[in-house]
């Protein structure tokens, strides 16, 4: 059945809201990751 | 009658053999155990022991309800909840809808073991690692200051306004992915010839969403909203104990960690137990209520 046009819309935008909704929840978690893999001192500088 | 009665259990033993531990453990640890509401009414010590403890009548309603923390801390407790219920129970909804309108893949099975990842986490780990986040070097401050958004690091955990909204969004963080499962169960069961013939009448993707899909699922809907109100009094004293410090504790106390605190912190085990009392008699009624008005919006009920 074809799409219309704002069938692909709304697609697009639920798509780039997963996206964003994925990075919200994987990036706290990594960053947690890479402290946890660091020296102690690297953790306290920052940057991470 | 009574014949039948113990013929129709006998008939039904296997049935009968695999509940009745259940019930019997539920009387030894849970209804035995509410004789002990007899210390509401005294001034219980353990020393003196239930029966010699000096019977006090309503002196501990008494004296919560005149306390001002008692208030204060109420005001948290019904604050954080509401706070967590607006923003849980639509956030739920609106994601499972979300879910389900992706196309059947990797993506989207992708999308949602990720979002389940969280709800495992425990508050005991969680909480350290909201802390880690909110300080001066944490994740938040470090995004804020490299798009230049502050000057200086803010400490979110020293201030007492914030509380209520870390309270509110580490916990939809956590559990908003958990929650979608029950409504996303509940979206296979709609009738697919439904959507099929939306579709060629000409409804639009939001159309359908708001015609179809969350008709479809409204008594889990309600069944779930019958839950989420009878708890509003309650409160996840794990994440309580993890997230609260001195300086935010005149908005993070809430009911649960004030009746720890009080009753085996001070040993007033008696005013403890009296607030404990007040908080599960308010959810009765809050329980009593909510089920009448989903009866009367005439949609599921449990009883």
């Amino acid at each position: 059945m074809k799409k219309s046009k704002g069938d692909k819309i709304f697609d697009i935008c639920n798509i780039l809201f997963m996206v964003f909704f994925l990075a919200l929840i994987i990036f706290p978690l990594l960053n947690i990751l890479a402290l946890s893999f660091n020296d102690g001192q690297d953790a306290v500088r920052g940057g991470i | 009658m009574k014949v039948s009665f113990i013929k129709k259990i006998k008939s039904q033993w296997q049935l009968q053999a695999m509940i009745w531990p259940s019930i019997i453990l539920l009387i030894i640890f849970a209804y035995i155990p509410m004789l002990g509401l007899i210390v509401v009414f005294q001034n219980y010590s353990p020393i003196e022991g239930f029966f010699n403890s000096p019977f006090v009548g309503l002196q501990n309603f008494q004296q919560f309800l005149g306390d001002s923390q008692f208030y204060q801390v109420m005001t948290n407790t019904l604050g954080i909840s509401l706070l967590k219920l607006l923003f849980e129970f639509p956030g739920a909804i609106i994601l499972a809808v979300l879910i389900n309108e992706l196309k059947d893949g990797l993506f989207k099975r992708f999308t949602q073991t990720v979002s389940y990842l969280p709800h495992f986490l425990a508050w005991t780990i969680l909480g350290g690692m909201v802390i880690s986040w909110l300080s001066s070097n944490g994740l938040l401050n470090n995004i804020l200051m490299g798009f230049h958004l502050i000057n200086k690091p803010i400490l979110l955990m020293t201030q007492s306004g914030a509380y209520w909204w870390i309270a509110t969004f580490s916990d939809l963080w956590k559990e908003v992915g958990w929650g979608t499962i029950l409504y996303l169960a509940a979206m296979t069961g709609i009738d697919p010839t439904l959507y099929e013939a939306a579709t060629v009448d000409g409804a639009s993707r939001l159309r359908r969403i708001w015609s179809i899909t969350l008709p479809g699922i409204l008594p889990i809907i309600s069944l779930m909203f019958v839950l989420s109100v009878s708890g509003i009094v309650g409160s996840n004293l794990d994440q309580t104990f993890m997230l609260q410090n001195t300086l935010n504790m005149s908005t993070s106390e809430v009911i649960d960690s004030f009746v720890y605190h009080t009753g085996l912190g001070n040993g007033s085990f008696s005013y403890a137990a009296a607030v404990g009392l007040f908080t599960s008699f308010v959810s009765i009624i809050l329980l009593l209520l909510a089920n009448f008005a989903t009866k009367k919006i005439g949609k599921a009920e449990i009883f």
